[in-house]
């Protein structure tokens, strides 16, 4: 996991980051469910973009790793939409 | 039979040749049903709510917050920018109790009723006669400190606490039915008087989302103030009246004795006349009680089964990239590691998600 990291320190950086300022915008927004519903679309087309960003740069990028990106991205806000309603 | 079981499990969890080396659950299409799982397990929840309308309610937020406490809590934040403590009134906790029925009866959660009735007209049909007035509510939190919490954490709400006009306050803490879930309602008036005589002393309590102010002179009757005469110095929160229909039940009304509340000082009662103090009496009962009936917190069980889900995505991605890092499988699929910093992300979330919600 380690190697891995250090692989791509630059791409989980960035991915850490933005995971970190999703978490404090939750923070930030509560009690205000819209905007915390607006944070989780955000955090879904994030982790999507990432992904594909990511596996573009590392020139292994297949449809098949894309929708796999998508529905990862759609499961995490699944999980959270459903808790904020 | 058992061997069948036995494969299929391992064939779901276990990175093997059948599954081309990864848990069958981490492809994309396993992801996909699962997606969708989650949203049906959602829809049947939102069903179950609004299909069990009888005495058999298993869903629903219990709360022991107390009218006492939540004017305490305010006015510990009016002090900590240096405002005077509000005071209780009777006749603004009538018309906080007024309206919170009123949201039961006609099941909406809104500042105004789906018949356009105004959180003004209840206090003028309570009695009371103001110079400015506002509204706060909250459904569905536990504690009072939590939702005092999330009205200072809301600027409007903020702002109706930290409103240095107001100087009296009402409460209406409200068991019933709102949206096919058992919850409880509070509902928070404060105004200042037009006539200084008016008034039961209590401190106050939170949070107005708007704010009227009545610009014409005062009637000399006990009923209050005409609708027409009222500008709005921040404007309520739209109202978004409820598809739902049955609200039959308000199980209990709760509304803390005001005159008798501890550590509040003495409540004195003077000229005016207050409307309907026998309508108050009828409605005391014990604060913080919890119906029996409700088991489960749909917040809960929705945080339950988000948090599930994330610790079995967490748990087979990490057991993947364990055995593929120490069998040297060579995979084009998605990282794990993203995935895995994705799905602590949500579970974070999930855990420490405060639920209630305050307008």
């Amino acid at each position: 996991m380690r190697k891995e990291f250090l692989q791509h320190a630059l791409a989980y950086s960035i991915l850490i980051g933005g995971l970190a300022a999703i978490i404090f915008g939750f923070m930030v927004v509560w009690p205000n469910r819209i905007a915390e519903r607006y944070l989780i679309m955000i955090l879904a087309a994030f982790y999507f973009m990432w992904g594909v960003i990511a596996h573009v740069k590392t020139e292994h990028l297949t449809w098949k790793v894309v929708f796999e990106y998508l529905v990862v991205s759609l499961l995490a806000a699944v999980l959270l939409s459903v808790v904020t309603f | 039979m058992f061997e069948y079981l036995k494969y299929s499990i391992a064939h779901l969890l276990l990175p093997r040749r059948s599954n081309n080396h990864r848990p069958r659950l981490l492809h994309p299409d396993s992801l996909l049903v699962l997606s969708i799982v989650a949203l049906l397990f959602f829809g049947s929840l939102q069903v179950y709510e609004y299909s069990k309308q009888g005495s058999d309610r298993v869903l629903g937020y219990a709360s022991n917050i107390s009218a006492g406490e939540v004017i305490s809590l305010t006015n510990v934040e009016r002090a900590r920018s240096g405002l005077a403590p509000l005071t209780a009134n009777s006749i603004l906790s009538a018309a906080a109790l007024a309206k919170g029925q009123d949201m039961f009866n006609k099941q909406y959660w809104a500042h105004t009723a789906p018949d356009g009735k105004e959180p003004w007209d209840f206090m003028s049909e309570a009695g009371y006669s103001y110079q400015v007035a506002g509204e706060n509510l909250a459904r569905d939190f536990s504690t009072t400190s939590a939702m005092v919490a999330a009205w200072m954490a809301s600027p409007t709400h903020r702002a109706n606490i930290m409103n240095g006009r107001y100087t009296e306050i009402g409460i209406a803490v409200i068991n019933g039915t709102l949206e096919g879930v058992e919850t409880t309602l509070v509902v928070q008036m404060f105004g200042t008087p037009r006539s200084s005589t008016v008034k039961a002393s209590v401190p106050t309590e939170p949070a107005a989302t708007s704010i009227a102010e009545k610009t014409t002179t005062p009637k000399p009757t006990a009923t209050p103030v005409p609708s027409p005469t009222l500008k709005p110095i921040i404007s309520p929160t739209p109202s978004t009246p409820l598809q739902s229909p049955p609200a039959s039940t308000i199980d209990r009304q709760v509304l803390d004795d005001l005159n008798s509340a501890e550590g509040f000082g003495e409540t004195t009662l003077t000229t005016q006349p207050s409307p309907k103090p026998s309508v108050l009496a009828q409605v005391l009962v014990p604060v913080g009680e919890i119906r029996p009936q409700i088991i489960f917190s749909p917040l809960h069980l929705t945080k339950a089964f988000s948090l599930a889900v994330a610790m079995l995505m967490l748990t087979l991605l990490a057991y993947d990239l364990y055995i593929t890092r120490r069998r040297q499988t060579v995979r084009l699929v998605g990282k794990n590691l993203g995935h895995i910093l994705l799905f602590l992300t949500v579970a974070f979330l999930v855990i420490f998600f405060k639920g209630g919600m305050v307008l």
